[in-house]
């Protein structure tokens, strides 16, 4: 991890037009509110709890001007998701739960850089309602 | 000509606590060439516009944040995009049409950009949901990959229009 001289060199490089930016990110730094980042456990446990809350219910209006019923409780609850995004080192982990006609499906994905930046890796990971799981991985040439 | 005082920057700096180190330092380096953070978003959501248009979704916006809803042959969609302070984006729309689940999502990560599109539907024997994948890479290169999945129960009626 950079030193704190690094960060002064970055300050004095920065163009003008982003000095306010800088100036709201490290304030929210101070405050540890953004950018400090969720843990990938802690992620994954904010959307397994999003998905065991009631489904959110469509805005009425969005409804009333398409002419459409207000749908039940059980079709909302049967086609839904919920997702999440974290870091693991330099990995960016992204982690949801879809919910398709009334099956659960828990995928996860991966995504970091090589060191010497040639080569962005993807990972893919999804797990079935029944417990079968696939996993999958690849790498791309970076442009 | 902006009000802030880097002198004033610089001690923010100092006062930082450790654990903020790293992400702030990823913050800084993407704020060096402003104004770029927010315009690889806005292209992709064109692009998620143009993929919706090529499939010819029928959709209508039910639903915000995590919920959706699928009223007989109706389609619902959903869209979102954001992008972080470090320049890390993703824009995402999701819906059904007839009975298939399509699931989109464009990643700009670490200055490149990642598609992928998830189709997801239940088997003509009704017993599997079968899962399709497919990436496309910054270089232009395409993956794909398809699995299924043994059910759970019934499913819900949504699922008989195939």
């Amino acid at each position: 991890m950079a030193d704190r001289n690094t960060f002064h060199k970055l300050l004095d490089s920065l163009p003008d037009g982003a000095l306010e930016a800088a100036e709201e990110i490290l304030r929210s730094a101070q405050t540890g509110k953004v950018p400090f980042r969720q843990s990938v456990q802690q992620m994954r446990r904010n959307v397994r709890r999003r998905m065991a809350l009631p489904p959110p219910v469509p805005p009425m209006e969005h409804l009333q001007k398409r002419g459409l019923p207000m749908p039940s409780r059980d079709d909302l609850d049967a086609n839904r998701y919920a997702s999440g995004v974290a870091w693991e080192g330099e990995t960016r982990v992204i982690f949801k739960i879809m919910r398709i006609h009334r099956q659960e499906l828990q995928i996860e994905e991966r995504f970091s850089i090589s060191e010497d930046k040639s080569k962005l890796r993807y990972s893919h990971q999804v797990l079935g309602a029944k417990g079968k799981k696939d996993t999958f991985e690849i790498g791309f040439k970076c442009t | 000509m902006s009000s802030v005082n880097r002198d004033e920057l610089h001690k923010l700096v100092d006062a930082l606590p450790d654990q903020a180190l790293a992400s702030v330092e990823r913050a800084l380096s993407n704020l060096q060439t402003w104004p770029e953070i927010r315009r690889p978003m806005d292209e992709l959501s064109r692009r998620i516009d143009a993929i919706l248009a090529e499939r010819e979704a029928p959709c209508t916006t039910l639903g915000s944040g995590n919920s959706r809803s699928t009223l007989g042959c109706m389609s619902t969609r959903l869209a979102s995009a954001g992008v972080d302070a470090e320049g890390h984006g993703h824009a995402h729309a999701s819906g059904m049409i007839r009975g298939t689940e399509f699931d989109i999502d464009l990643h700009r990560i670490f200055g490149q950009e990642l598609q992928i599109e998830r189709d997801i539907r239940v088997s003509r024997d009704k017993r599997n949901l079968v899962y399709a994948l497919i990436i496309k890479g910054p270089d232009g290169t395409e993956a794909r990959r398809e699995t299924e999945f043994e059910m759970k129960g019934d499913p819900p009626s949504s699922a008989n229009s195939l």
